[in-house]
Order: C-alpha cells, then structure tokens, then sequence
C-alpha cells in the first residue's frame, strides 16, 4: 500500500522545470538477490521492489527508512556498483551505462557519492591532497600546478584548512575525513551526489556546517543531491522531497514538509514518533 | 556516602610530537546510586577518554593524577587482579558498534557463557541455561538460535541487546554506555535505551552514558554534564535544558545547532572551530 501525500507522482516531481530533463529519473527499479550456489540455490531476495522517484535539477530527494529497506541498494545501483534485475535508471536522460572505463568515467562525472564511513572510504596511505588531485587528473585537463590551486580551493569550499592537504587520513578527525570526502565528490562537478548516512557520524557542530556547506553549493552551482539516511532532523533540514521506504518498497512520498507535519502511512508514524524530544521517552515496540 | 563514583581533579597528559598535550583538565563529578548521568560534547572533548578512565583504561603513555572512586575504592591504585574484578563484576560496558566489540569468531553462546565456565567453573549446561536466561532479560524471544548464532549473522540492534546482556551479566552497581545507539536506526535506538532503562532498574544501578545526541541524553538521563576540551564546562537536569535554562554558550550552541524534526531553520547557527578556546582556557 502507497499513501500520496501532497503532490509528488511517480517520476514527475512538482519541482521539475518546465521539459527539462530531470538531474536524475528511476522506473520501476528493482533488485532481487539469489543467494546460495547454483546447486543449492536459496529462496530469492527481493531487497528493492518496483521504486520509482525523479531527482529534479537542484534540488533535494530523501529515502528515508531503517536497514534493511532496501535504501542502500537503490543508491548501489545509481553508482553503478549493483545491476538492477529491471528497471531504468537515467541521468540527465541518458540512460546508466557502465560497461566500458569510458562510461565509468562519464558516469562519474555525473554522479558522486559520499559513503556512511569517512574512516573506510580513503586510501590510509595516501596523502588526502593526492586523493583530491587524482580525481582532477582523471576528469579535468588541468595541469599540476592548476590542479594543485583547485585542490586549494576545494578544501576551502569544505572550510578545511588548506594545510591539511598534507596529511594523511589518520591525522584527520572523524569530520576532517568526511569533508575531504565531499570535497572529492565536488572535484569533478558532478551534478548529482548521493549521500549515503554520510552526515551521520559528525557531531553536531560539523554537521551544522556542513549541512549549510551543501545548501551553499548547491546554490551556487545547482547540483542536485541524494539523501539516504535514517535521521529524520537532517531530512527537514536538507531535503525538498522526501521517499519512505520499508521492505524494498516506497510505502510513502510527498514534499518534506507535507509529510513529516502529517505523515499518513504507519510506518512514517512509527519513524516520526522514535525521535528523541522533549517529553519523549524510549519505549519497546511491540512484535520486534 | 551515597555516591557510587566520585571522580575528583582527573587529568591526563599526552606526549605528542608537538610537546605533552593535556587531554583531560580536571574534570570532577559524581554519580549517585541509581543515578543517570549523560555526557555530551564534541568528538576531542575527552568524554570517552573520562569514562575509559573510570575502569583504569588510560592510553598507553599517558600520565594520569587525580582521583576515581567506585564504591570507595580508588581505582588508580588497585592491583591488576583487583582491577580485573572491578571490570568484570562492578561494571558493565557497552560500546558503540557491538559488532566490533564482540569477537566475530566465536558464537554468541560462547561469548556469553565464558565467565562461568571460568570463574564459577559451571558445567556447559548450566552457563548456557543461564545465558539464555540473561537474553531473557533484554527481551530476546528465542534465545536459542541467538546462542547459536555468530555475530555477522545477528542485526546491530540484536546484537546490541546481546552486548546489554553481557553488561549485566554480574549485576554491576555501575552501566557505562559509549554512544550505545549511535550506529542504529531510530525505533532501535529506542528499544535499545528502553531496554538499558529497564535493566538498571532492576537492581538500581548506576549510568553513564556518553552521547552526541542531546536529545537521547535529555530522555534518559537525570543529570547532563557538558565537555569541552577535556574539562566539564555546565552541569545541568533535562527540565534545565528545555526550559533554556542554560549558562554556557557552549552548551547553548551543541543544543541550537542541532537540525530539528519539526521545523526547517534558514540556517543553522555555525560555531567556528576554536570560538570557544579563549572562554574555556585556563
């Protein structure tokens, strides 16, 4: 069951600019795993199940739900690291192609994604200056120097000190690390990039100033993003749209506000209502 | 006396290659019986460092004075044997991401019958039987299969419930929790801290629980202390935080810089890195 909640429709957001083709547009996507052998195969998995969503230019979709809710898959298969079983999956209407380095290569420059964990996400022994300029060299025709300017300016985009290109990730606190990995994600302008818990894990000071880092930019430079996250505040904070999913299916949509001030399916209630306010107390839920 | 712990002037010194770096400033605070206590701050505030502390865990080549007491007794100066014994019957531990806290290649029955197969010498039967009785505790309807069960194959939350389990295994005066929740989904979290609630009522025992989230520590603790730079700059009660009954800018900006679930701010207020330094000095 799908409640609708104010305006969205499947693949045509309220937001969408007149003909325009849509930052990002998926159909019918879904994900089914086989697990076991060939021999002894085990009961397929569905973990994404018929979800359709359109990411207009510069603007901000959420998918929201627990693990489990297929919410990782979908943003797997955007960055092309799954294949769906079926479905489509256009980026500025072109359809996803990553068969050649060729297509890798435009693809990236499409879409960008900042993972869960700054910790596992750069190369321990490469300097975080490196890492940055090497995303330059593969996608820009800039030259060491230019290349060594930009890197620069990246960190100053990220408000990191530009000494910092210097270290290594181990020298870089939690919140250090994850804003070079922004910073990487913005080195090859992609127009859209997708998020995955990747503000969870900074404390609250960071992740005010990065929160308001990406509502600058994309201000500025109308890149698109892609929230998959649990926490509800950063999605108010964030978000312009907003899919609920639960079991590899969407169960509710509609614009953020719309839907967190009355949420209409069970699930985004139970979601809502596990928010740590004033007056809350933790309670155990029934039938888990 | 009726406090469980009185930490009294905790310091802790680093040498770095920049010289010695004083990572803990005197922090003095005290927990009654019974009593909840959050602790919030930014990550380098020293909150886990502190809470490390209180069970003799200091970092290798740090230089630690002051003053811990659980129960009377100064941590610092018990015997290896006694502090062994204080970690595992006075307090329990909980830690962030309990899939790597507890060891992949043992199943959870192991894991969780091994202190009475040691120091009691139960037979195999007799710690299982009162392992499964401990998941009983923390709601675990079908404790069989998760005695069988390794680590990988039990969700974070499952096996947070497990890691609460082990906590309270010797029914400890003393729960210390850092960032139990953090690494869970929302309903989770909740079923999680219900559970830690629940568990320390039944033998009234004491909490510490480090957090970044000033709203988890408002809902289950009784008293907040906030850290900054390895020192306690507000102590406070929930109802004083809500009620904006706050003194420090500090703890004013973790609070106002925090998104909120209800509404949309412009923006969030941004504190720059250092703001605090010259208030919080020496």
């Amino acid at each position: 069951m799908m409640t609708q909640n104010a305006t969205i429709t499947e693949g045509e957001p309220p937001s969408a600019s007149g003909g325009e083709a849509p930052a990002l547009r998926v159909e019918h996507l879904s994900k089914t795993y086989l697990p076991g052998t060939r021999l002894r195969p085990r009961p397929p998995v569905v973990a994404v199940d018929d979800v359709s969503f359109a990411l207009p230019e510069r603007s901000t979709l959420a998918i929201v739900g627990e693990s489990g809710s297929g919410k990782t898959t979908v943003a797997r298969m955007l960055m092309g690291l799954e294949v769906p079983t079926s479905g489509s999956i256009e980026f500025q209407g072109r359809p996803l192609s990553v068969r050649t380095a060729k297509d890798r290569r435009s693809h990236a420059r499409s879409v960008q994604m900042v993972f869960q964990n700054p910790y596992r996400s750069l190369d321990p022994r490469q300097k975080v200056g490196a890492s940055l300029e090497e995303v330059l060299t593969l996608h820009t025709s800039l030259s060491a120097s230019e290349r060594r300017t930009r890197s620069r300016e990246l960190f100053e985009l990220v408000r990191l000190d530009a000494r910092l290109l210097d270290s290594l990730p181990s020298d870089l606190s939690g919140g250090q690390r994850q804003r070079v990995c922004i910073a990487r994600a913005l080195a090859c302008e992609a127009r859209t990039i997708v998020f995955d818990e990747a503000v969870a894990a900074l404390d609250v000071l960071v992740q005010a100033q990065v929160l308001n880092l990406l509502a600058d930019l994309q201000a500025e430079t109308h890149v698109s993003y892609l929230f998959v996250t649990h926490d509800l505040a950063v999605v108010r904070q964030v978000a312009d749209d907003l899919v609920v999913m639960q079991g590899g299916r969407i169960v509710e949509r509609g614009v953020v506000d719309a839907v967190l001030d009355a949420p209409e399916h069970p699930y985004t209630q139970r979601l809502l209502a596990a928010v740590p306010r004033e007056g809350w107390t933790p309670g155990l839920q029934p039938g888990i | 006396m009726n406090s469980l712990l009185e930490v009294t002037d905790l310091r802790m010194v680093m040498p770095t290659t920049h010289g010695p770096t004083e990572l803990l400033r005197g922090v003095s605070f005290t927990v009654a019986r019974g009593e909840a206590v959050g602790i919030v701050g930014e990550s380098g505030s020293g909150k886990t460092l502190t809470l490390r502390s209180l069970i003799g865990l200091t970092p290798r080549g740090s230089s630690v004075s002051g003053q811990v007491r659980v129960d009377g007794e100064s941590v610092m100066d018990l015997s290896p044997r006694r502090l062994r014994g204080l970690r595992r019957e006075q307090v329990g531990m909980i830690f962030q991401d309990p899939h790597a806290a507890i060891n992949p290649v043992y199943r959870v029955g192991d894991f969780l019958t091994e202190p009475w197969r040691r120091s009691p010498r139960l037979e195999r039967a007799a710690a299982t039987e009162r392992a499964a009785a401990l998941l009983a505790r923390v709601r675990i309807t079908d404790p069989e299969r998760v005695l069988a069960s390794f680590p990988h194959q039990l969700s974070g939350g499952m096996l947070q419930r497990v890691m609460i389990a082990a906590a309270v295994m010797h029914d400890p005066g003393l729960l210390l929790a850092d960032e139990p929740t953090t690494a869970l989904d929302v309903t989770t979290q909740s079923e999680v801290l219900a559970l830690m609630n629940e568990v320390r009522a039944e033998h009234g025992a004491s909490l510490i629980l480090i957090t970044h989230d000033i709203g988890v520590v408002a809902a289950v603790c009784d008293r907040i202390l906030v850290m900054y730079r390895g020192r306690v700059v507000e102590e406070l009660t929930p109802a004083q935080l809500y009620a904006g009954e706050i003194s420090e800018p500090y703890t004013e900006a973790l609070l106002s810089c925090r998104p909120e679930v209800t509404r949309r701010q412009d923006r969030l207020p941004v504190v720059a890195a250092g703001a605090f330094d010259e208030r919080y000095a020496d």
